[in-house]
């Protein structure tokens, strides 16, 4: 019997972008573990998902360690803070090792300071840039 | 040496003054505008009012080549992110973080600031050295 190891995913922030992520992802077999500070972030998650919420903070870096942030594969920092994305990125990145990282964040000065790091940003503005200029045939 | 102080209260009217008597040039950025009033209306210094976390800011500071920076603000991550950008854009080699959760000390330190700084730790020391000097006096004593 071929021992297949699930993939863990921590999703820090649950507004309308982390919500969507955490459902995705324990949707496409990931083991799950959404977390925020607000208790009623938490209402959004779809009637299947299958994993984990914790109410903290999570920019606390003991709250990360609770969640098994150094077995997680991919981390996905959103909540409604640019720095406290790129904290969260950097430090899952280069300190805990986690794989895969993605941080949300706005301030372009911000992703160009992640350049040489493997913490991919997310940057919504320019994606509803591109959107926009595809829609209104913008080249 | 060409000193940037960004955030805090009444920490940078105290070091703006003793960095000031010991012949430094100090430059002082703070979001808080009545405070940003209040501080230069007592020190000779240049006080920019806006989020040091913000690139544009740090230009109007116009700190390019300073020695050190000295990030004050009560968030962690804002007083990481001061430091990393300080050093990013304007090439400050030696950063001084002040973080309010002990844990980040060491995590900050990975990150690459050179200097981190917590208070409650500071504390937690000083109350463990003095329970062994305590401890110390009761078995020589």
């Amino acid at each position: 019997m071929a021992l297949v190891r699930v993939r863990r995913a921590l999703v820090v922030g649950c507004g309308e972008f982390g919500l969507a992520v955490a459902n995705r992802l324990s949707d496409a077999g990931y083991a799950v573990i959404a977390v925020d500070k607000d208790p009623s972030a938490f209402n959004g998650l779809s009637a299947g998902f299958g994993g984990e919420t914790v109410l903290a903070d999570g920019a606390d870096v003991a709250v990360l360690k609770d969640c098994d942030i150094e077995q997680t594969d991919v981390l996905v920092a959103c909540t409604e803070r640019d720095t406290v994305n790129y904290f969260l990125g950097r430090v899952a990145s280069e300190v805990y090792g986690v794989e895969h990282v993605f941080a949300r964040i706005e301030d372009e000065d911000l992703i160009g300071m992640l350049e040489e790091s493997t913490v991919e940003p997310i940057c919504p503005h320019r994606l509803c840039l591109d959107a926009f200029c595809r829609m209104a045939r913008i080249v | 040496m060409h000193i940037l102080i960004a955030g805090g209260r009444s920490r940078t009217d105290y070091l703006v003054e003793s960095l000031l008597e010991n012949g430094n040039d100090v430059v002082v950025v703070n979001s808080d505008r009545a405070w940003c009033e209040r501080l230069s209306s007592r020190h000779n210094v240049p006080v920019i009012c806006g989020d040091a976390t913000k690139r544009y800011v740090l230009d109007d500071a116009d700190v390019e080549g300073f020695d050190i920076v000295i990030a004050l603000t009560n968030s962690d991550a804002d007083n990481l992110v001061i430091c990393q950008m300080a050093q990013h854009y304007f090439g400050i080699e030696r950063q001084v973080c002040t973080v309010y959760d002990p844990r980040n000390i060491s995590l900050f330190k990975k990150l690459g600031i050179s200097s981190v700084i917590s208070a409650t730790y500071l504390v937690a020391k000083l109350i463990e050295e003095t329970s062994i000097a305590a401890m110390d006096d009761k078995r020589h004593g």
